[in-house]
């Protein structure tokens, strides 16, 4: 077998690079549509239609506010705020990836078809999550509103960004990996419940002894998720500055390991599906 | 008056797949990493040039790599060394009914198709009534895919296909897909695509059709060019059966 010369690579990926711009505005149209696509096809045959956008999160706010925060009662300010905010944050994050690994697999008769930037299918995946996660949030935001919490719109939009990027990111290299690797995704559903547990989600980092704390501190979730809850409860996790600098390394770094592993990996996709 | 522009360059074009009996896990790429790395080489070292509005045609038996030169030309696959040139737009009409969704209606899997060949959204809503009325296929148009028959399956992407207006033209034998009256209405249109001075690709078997339509024939043998030239290149083909 014939190895290809480091020069061919290198030329095909220049080449990507400085076209990179000018496809992704012929191929937004694309975007566009398989993002809406996205969003029609999930609730297509349903009766209720788009109203489950809404019914879901109320649903999910309404069990919590009335078992959940009282089973799990403890010191923290606004529990209910601050476990809601945390859990929407997580939903968004565990149910993009989770659909992220496979959609490539998934949506092989596309690859099969022509030849289209690939990143389309995970990119339009986490723009139509992105939209059913807006909608929570601007629903939980009223509540709390409502319920006297200085809210942070600031902060709010900081933690979006930061939590899609590392969505974006994460989600890149798991499906690029699961193409080849039909293992990933298995690993990525035990990978999501370990860091569940080790983000303060249905805890705060302030409760936890100075060991375990340090570990739940060096997950960069952490950090992104605490923004949902300082912007929406009030209550700010222990998070130093040097945690908060990782976390936004992680992030970035993510994003660019995934693009470049997609990127790569991308080209044989046809091979083997 | 750009007749001489090359359309399609192929320079020493390689593409091997790895054998694979099953997909492979994380665990044996592992442990057995240095234990068997074969590959099958479907096309090696492959050149050739097609110039702008050429009509070229890929025969030989099958597994001689026709398929694989068309999935490079049309984007699906990467080379494995070599390059590939592509002068302008080229659309495949080899799976017709892929890339379609089951629950979707005809007119938005018509929307999301055309996209995915590289139309433009303002193309595609100027060409949306044309390719209905081609497809034909009655009120199915607003019900969702899922309920087509095979046939109208085809038949929709043979329309969003032909109205898609690229440079290249990318082909195979099961273009005229459907009853007799749509083959005829297909074959109508393919001769239309052929007037039309745009580059066409096809890979066939059938030789009457490629000697009477196609004006460049390369006759590919076990992943490499047996013979590049004219039609006379199909004589020596079915010569080399007696």
């Amino acid at each position: 077998m014939k190895r290809p010369t480091s020069y061919t690579r290198l030329q095909y990926l220049r080449f990507q690079s400085l076209s990179f711009l000018k496809n992704s505005f012929i191929w937004l149209d694309l975007l566009e549509a398989m993002t809406k696509r996205e969003l029609v096809v999930r609730y297509k045959r349903t009766e209720l239609g788009f109203i489950w956008i809404v019914v879901t999160p109320i649903f999910q706010m309404l069990v919590i506010g009335l078992i959940f925060q009282h089973l799990l009662s403890n010191s923290i300010q606004n529990y209910f705020l601050y476990l809601l905010s945390g859990l929407l944050a997580w939903n968004y994050f565990s149910q993009t990836v989770l659909k992220n690994t496979q959609a490539i697999v998934n949506e092989r008769h596309m690859i099969k078809k022509s030849r289209f930037p690939r990143e389309i299918i995970v990119i339009s995946i986490s723009l139509a999550h992105l939209v059913h996660f807006i909608v929570g949030l601007t629903l939980l935001l009223v509540v709390s509103i409502v319920n006297g919490v200085q809210t942070n719109i600031f902060h709010l939009v900081l933690g979006i960004i930061l939590l899609f990027v590392t969505t974006i990111g994460l989600s890149l290299l798991t499906s690029a990996i699961n193409v080849r690797f039909r293992d990933t995704s298995f690993g990525v559903s035990i990978l999501l419940q370990l860091l569940f547990y080790s983000t303060p989600i249905i805890y705060s980092n302030n409760q936890l002894p100075v060991n375990i704390k340090s570990i739940v501190d060096a997950n960069p979730l952490s950090y992104i998720v605490s923004f949902f809850q300082l912007a929406l409860s009030g209550n700010s996790q222990n998070i130093s500055t040097f945690n908060a600098t990782i976390a936004i390394v992680v992030s970035l770094t993510l994003l660019l390991l995934g693009t470049l592993v997609f990127k790569m990996k991308s080209r044989s996709f046809d091979d083997w599906l | 008056m750009r007749k001489n522009r090359a359309s399609v360059v192929f320079s020493n074009v390689t593409k091997s797949y790895f054998f694979r009996h099953e997909k492979p896990t994380l665990s044996d790429f592992v442990y057995f990493h240095n234990r068997k790395n074969e590959s099958f080489t479907a096309l090696s070292s492959v050149s050739f040039e097609v110039k702008q509005g050429e009509r070229l045609a890929f025969i030989g038996v099958n597994g001689s790599g026709k398929t694989t030169v068309l999935k490079l030309m049309a984007g699906v696959t990467s080379p494995t060394s070599g390059n590939i040139h592509l002068s302008g737009r080229a659309v495949s009409l080899i799976d017709l009914a892929a890339g379609f969704h089951p629950d979707l209606s005809g007119v938005d899997n018509i929307i999301i198709n055309a996209l995915l060949i590289g139309m433009k959204k303002t193309e595609v809503k100027k060409q949306l009534d044309n390719i209905i009325s081609f497809a034909d296929i009655g009120q199915f148009i607003d019900q969702p895919f899922f309920t087509y028959s095979e046939g109208m399956k085809l038949r929709l992407g043979f329309s969003v296909g032909v109205h898609s207006n690229p440079d290249i033209f990318i082909i195979d034998e099961n273009i005229a897909a459907g009853d007799e009256n749509f083959k005829k209405k297909a074959t109508t249109k393919i001769h239309e695509l052929f007037n039309s001075g745009k580059t066409i690709i096809l890979a066939s078997h059938m030789l009457d059709f490629i000697k009477d339509n196609f004006n460049r024939v390369i006759w590919l043998e076990k992943g490499k060019i047996r013979m590049n030239g004219g039609v006379e290149v199909v004589d020596s083909f079915i010569a080399s059966f007696k």
